[in-house]
């Protein structure tokens, strides 16, 4: 079965991504529902080179193909700690669903008592290059849009 | 009143004021007020959540002093030494690195990929936090952004 590839644009890098379908059946299928995703990217602040999209409060992720060990390429749907993506929000707001990719290695997901676990939706398959391009660029200059779409 | 530091955020015009912890940290206090006034660039630190990063002259290498091992409270100000290949490439734009390190909020602790770093705490944010963290906050998305530190 040939895998259902997405277009990644980060700013001015676009990327091929594909879904771990036979691995995340249900995550997969969950990311496919929400697509187009089109948000702010944002830079994780605990956990390295990862970039990700806050998703919305009603989306529901299920517990599904999860590691502690994420590596290069990966790309995650977990939830991540209010207190890493606006410090200084209320600690009544926990965590948030978010949609992420990792771009280079020596990257651990972070919670705040230590390594997540993260639902490893897809992997960067063309264009990795690209985004480790447009990743630091931004983390020097600001942060645009990150856009999830079907090719 | 002891020795303070002035830093100041260039384009937003905005400061705050560190106490230097001349008792317990002496010498690192010493050898950064030598190193004033400094212009620099600071960056949002991507493993140690809620801090930023700024470099020093890399000739300034100093050993271990008033050392905090894991949790800085928000207004903590501290130095350390990274060395080459403590990252997988120069994700802060040098393999290798003197730096100065600020805590702005809860939940920080000052680590690198491969776990906590112990630092050298030399002073902390006593007047004009508020308006010097919302700047902090923004940096993650707005980039780095121009620091002038010198004796206040």
């Amino acid at each position: 079965m040939l895998a259902t590839r997405l277009n990644l644009r980060l700013g001015g890098a676009d990327a091929v991504v594909e879904l771990a379908e036979r691995d995340a059946p249900k995550t997969s299928k969950l990311l496919l529902s929400l697509l187009p995703v089109e948000e702010r990217a944002r830079h994780a602040m605990e956990s390295g080179r990862e970039v990700y999209v806050v998703l919305g409060e009603s989306v529901d992720i299920p517990e599904e193909n999860q590691t502690i060990y994420q590596t290069v390429g990966d790309v995650l749907m977990y939830y991540k700690p209010s207190v890493f993506i606006e410090p200084g929000w209320p600690e009544y707001a926990n965590e948030k669903p978010v949609l992420s990719w990792v771009y280079e290695r020596d990257t651990a997901i972070m919670g705040t008592y230590g390594p997540l676990a993260t639902n490893v939706v897809g992997k960067i398959a063309r264009g990795l290059d690209k985004l480790q391009a447009e990743a630091p660029r931004m983390r020097r200059e600001g942060f645009g849009t990150m856009k999830l779409s079907r090719l | 009143m002891g020795r303070r530091l002035k830093l100041t955020f260039v384009k937003e015009r905005v400061s705050a004021f560190a106490d230097l912890l001349d008792d317990d940290a002496s010498m690192t206090c010493q050898a950064v007020w030598k190193a004033l006034p400094i212009r620099t660039k600071a960056i949002h630190d991507i493993w140690s959540g809620p801090q930023l990063l700024m470099h020093l002259n890399p000739m300034i290498k100093l050993p271990a002093e008033n050392l905090l091992t894991y949790i800085p409270a928000a207004g903590d100000v501290f130095y350390y030494y990274r060395p080459r290949h403590y990252f997988r490439g120069a994700p802060y734009g040098l393999a290798e690195a003197t730096e100065i390190g600020i805590t702005y909020d809860r939940d920080s602790r000052p680590q690198g990929p491969r776990g906590p770093k112990a630092v050298n705490l030399f002073a902390t944010l006593s007047e004009g936090k508020a308006a010097f963290t919302k700047v902090c906050r923004n940096m993650i998305y707005e980039g780095s952004k121009d620091m002038k530190m010198e004796r206040a």
